[in-house]
């Protein structure tokens, strides 16, 4: 049998290898047309940054492919016949047949729909090419670089440019940084932080229009509010969106992203869909675009197409980020506002950036989530507090199991606990 | 639609002059090269032609005159250049890692045992005219120490503070050695304690990413660093049949061999290669391929220890940047990312995956394996 994945980004390697693992005899074809090994798009801006080389961006060694019989089709793939089970590449190249085909396409990160989106020098930040591009255009240091988007991804390019000593501004939608998803103390906590490093942030700022000079690059870009701010470079980072316009025009259902059931199956049969790509029956948005989810989605599909059904649940909701030297922890749901019937426990050290918030319900004083900036938590503990519905109570007090600082750190969890002994005395 | 494009543009190739200079220094380039010639060539003329450094040595007699009451020769010439690579790449290293109290004692501790353990006590006890000894360095790293010449030596010292360094070097190598590095792991002795760790965290931390993260290194690690360690304990063993048979078991061939070990594994492996080629092939070479201590402590810590590196569940983005930092070569985010604690021989304990790791994912601990 035959299997085909069309992507080897996280969620398509990975389940390359589960199915191998299980499936000795298997054959196994892993696409991309961005790279022809999988690599960690996670540590781009490492390379940028010289803190790694462009090869150990590999995840696993050169030979590891050919060992584990992988085939590997550095291809851009046009279109598929689902019932003729044929996958098209360009003209000249033969069409590859499969048996059982794993859509793993990923992302494609979003663009403005406005005036002037497609000058020179405007850049995404997603891929290995988008990289070059910065690279090749940072070559010369810009004049004004200007960072669209206050996100996870924003922050990084910001890092990347800054660490080149090129001088940059950030702009955000909201009113601080990431305070879409961070709630406003914190958010503020990070975007001074990151202000007195240096970083200008613009706030409640939007783009409606870039302005282009003679040569077609960028000069300018005017915001919502009609100010016109110079630029000479922009990077464009407001999310991205499922990489499914290839497969727009078949017969497979998409809707904002490629539709499956929990066990990853399309409405074709034998087609199934992880990672990035997809959008699970029954929602209305896509899956969230977390190098975990994709990873864990990519080992889950593996084994359903080897026709072991494992049922999709997500796990207890974790996330971590850096922005430059922060570090970001989350684990269980912790809004950016809370519902009127949550409650938190919120400390912060008066001049570094740390801090830590605890939610909980106020009727029956259920825990329900954490945010830490510049503190590492024990993500077993924290899952098993959530798991077992602890109160908060229990939680606060076994809050230092979940310390995971290095050894001789600061043990912070203590002010916590001290903060919520002089509210409940 | 994107077509696969050829990558003609070199990421993060560097551009100014200093840049070329650093990026050449740290991936084997030229400068590298250089370097390993001069570090080598500096080794060799200290282990067998001091005569050329002759005019160097003198430069450091006022200074041993000041110590020792004596004049410099090559050893108290090496000891000084040595310490003072230590502690002036130390504080370097200090201030890189000064977010990190881990980095911060442990790097004092080496510091201080550099200078005071391995450098000023001997010259104070060369000054009180008693027996050279190191309490830092021990059998079987110290592959002298237990051998019957010295033992008879020792024995023999007035006021008995030969016996006395006797019993501390058993004491050190059979009780302290596994009671610490069963709780603590082999880094108490190769990042807190060792003059080779010492060098090789300070001076050889711009060379840790050389280090070879293949299989194959690991095998090979595993067939010499072991071999050394069963020469040197034949070569102990050898040494005192032949010296409690009276010379008549084998002749010559017990004391040839010692003369082998030093030759090859003593200044050879530790000495020119172990640090002469840091440049080149990372920094803790002879830690990771020769040291017979490094494999003792190993054993243990593989064995009988409650040292691990733990991995924060399913946290791992596999970036590599745990890999790419190791000085022993080993490949962290293959664990990392399959959410497997890291149990390893070779692991020193140096803590710098967990320091440069950018989702906090590892810890170094010590925990009994039944929690
Ligand atoms: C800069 C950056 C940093 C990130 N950092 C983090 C982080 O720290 N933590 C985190 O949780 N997440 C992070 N993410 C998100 C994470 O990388 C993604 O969620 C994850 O990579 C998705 O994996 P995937 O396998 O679904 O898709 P992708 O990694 O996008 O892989 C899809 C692959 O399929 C190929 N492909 C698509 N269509 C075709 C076609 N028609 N023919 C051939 N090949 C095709 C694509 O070229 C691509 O190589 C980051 C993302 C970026 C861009
Ligand atoms: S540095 Fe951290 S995130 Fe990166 S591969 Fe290593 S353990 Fe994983």
């Amino acid at each position: 049998m035959h299997v085909a994945i069309i992507g080897n980004g996280v969620s398509g390697s990975t389940a390359a290898i589960y199915l191998r693992k299980t499936n000795p005899s298997l054959q196994i074809t892993l696409i991309s047309d961005e790279s022809p090994y999988f690599f960690a798009r996670t540590a781009l801006m490492y390379v940028y940054m010289r803190q790694l080389s462009q090869q150990s961006l590999q995840v696993y060694p050169p030979d590891f492919w050919d060992k584990q019989a992988i085939s590997r089709l550095h291809d851009s793939v046009r279109t598929i016949d689902f019932s003729a089970k044929k996958i098209f590449f360009q003209p000249t190249q033969a069409p590859l047949f499969y048996d059982k085909l794993l859509l793993a396409t990923g992302a494609t990160p979003r663009k403005i729909n406005c005036d002037g989106n497609n000058l020179n020098n405007i850049f995404h930040f997603y891929s290995l090419q988008d990289l070059e591009k910065i690279e090749k255009s940072t070559q010369t240091p810009p004049q004004n670089a200007i960072i669209i988007g206050g996100g996870l991804i924003g922050i990084e390019v910001a890092e990347m440019l800054y660490q080149r000593n090129i001088p940059v501004t950030v702009l955000v939608r909201e009113e601080a940084f990431w305070a879409n998803v961070l709630p406003p103390q914190t958010a503020l906590l990070v975007q001074k932080y990151l202000q007195q490093k240096g970083i200008p942030f613009k706030n409640q700022t939007e783009v409606s229009a870039f302005l282009g000079d003679k040569e077609g690059k960028i000069r300018a870009l005017i915001t919502q509010k009609g100010e016109e701010i110079s630029c000479d470079w922009a990077c464009v980072c407001i999310g991205v969106r499922p990489n499914i316009d290839f497969l727009r025009n078949t017969p497979l259902h998409c809707d904002k992203g490629i539709v499956v059931n929990d066990f990853f199956q399309t409405n074709i049969p034998d087609v199934y869909a992880a990672g990035d790509c997809v959008q699970f029956f029954g929602t209305n948005k896509k899956t969230e675009s977390l190098w975990y989810s994709a990873k864990l989605q990519g080992e889950l599909a593996a084994d359903n197409i080897a026709a072991k059904a494992r049922k999709y649940a997500p796990p207890i909701w974790f996330n971590s980020a850096k922005f430059f030297d922060i570090s970001y922890q989350t684990y269980g749901s912790v809004n950016a506002k809370l519902a009127p019937n949550e409650k938190e426990i919120y400390w912060q050290h008066a001049h570094k950036p740390l801090s830590i918030q605890l939610v909980y319900q106020e009727n029956n004083r259920q825990f329900l989530g954490v945010n830490l900036i510049g503190i590492r938590g024990r993500q077993a503990v924290y899952e098993q507090f959530l798991r077992e519905k602890q109160t908060i109570d229990y939680v606060l007090k076994n809050l230092l199991l979940a310390h995971y600082d290095s050894e001789f750190s600061p043990q912070w969890e203590r002010e916590m606990q001290s903060v919520y002994m002089q509210q409940n005395p | 639609m994107t077509k696969p494009e050829n990558n003609t543009v070199n990421i993060a190739l560097p551009q100014s002059f200093s840049q070329k200079f650093v990026h050449s220094l740290q991936h084997r380039g030229i400068v590298a090269w250089l370097l390993a010639v001069v570090l080598s060539a500096f080794y060799t003329c200290i282990y067998w032609f001091p005569h050329y450094l002759q005019g160097f040595i003198a430069w450091f007699n006022p200074l041993s005159e000041y110590l020792r009451h004596r004049p410099a020769d090559n050893w108290f010439l090496y000891g000084s250049l040595y310490t003072l690579a230590v502690l002036v790449f130390g504080v370097r290293f200090l201030i890189k890692y000064r977010h990190s109290r881990y980095q911060i004692f442990r790097t004092l501790s080496l510091l201080f045992f550099q200078l005071i353990f391995a450098y000023l006590l001997p010259a104070f006890m060369a000054l009180m005219a008693q027996p050279e000894f190191y309490f830092t360095y021990f059998f079987p790293l110290d592959s002298y120490v237990l051998r019957p010449e010295n033992v008879a030596n020792l024995l023999h010292t007035p006021h008995g503070t030969g016996i006395f360094f006797l019993a501390i070097s058993v004491f050190l190598s059979f009780i302290a050695t596994p009671v610490l590095t069963y709780f603590f792991g082999k880094r108490w002795y190769c990042s807190w304690v060792c003059g080779c760790g010492a060098l090789a965290e300070t001076a050889g931390d711009s060379f840790r990413h050389l280090s070879d993260k293949s299989l194959r290194a690991w095998k090979i690690e595993r067939w010499t660093v072991y071999s050394v360690l069963v020469l040197v304990i034949l070569l102990t063993l050898i040494l005192w049949i032949n010296s409690l048979s009276g010379g008549s078991f084998l002749g010559d061939f017990s004391s040839q061999f010692a003369r082998a070990y030093g030759f090859f594994i003593t200044a050879m492996f530790s000495g020119v290669v172990g640090v002469g080629f840091y440049p080149l092939l990372g920094s803790r070479v002879w830690c990771r391929f020769g040291c017979p201590m490094a494999a003792y402590l190993g054993i243990l810590q593989k064995y009988f220890s409650r040292f691990k590196i733990s991995t924060n569940a399913a946290q791992c983005i596999s970036c590599g940047l745990c890999s790419h930092n190791c000085e022993m070569g080993i490949d962290v985010r293959a664990y990392a990312q399959q959410q497997q604690d890291i149990v390893r021989a070779s692991c020193v304990g140096c803590g710098i995956c967990a320091e440069v790791c950018p989702r906090g994912v590892l810890r170094l601990e010590n925990i009994s394996s039944s929690k």
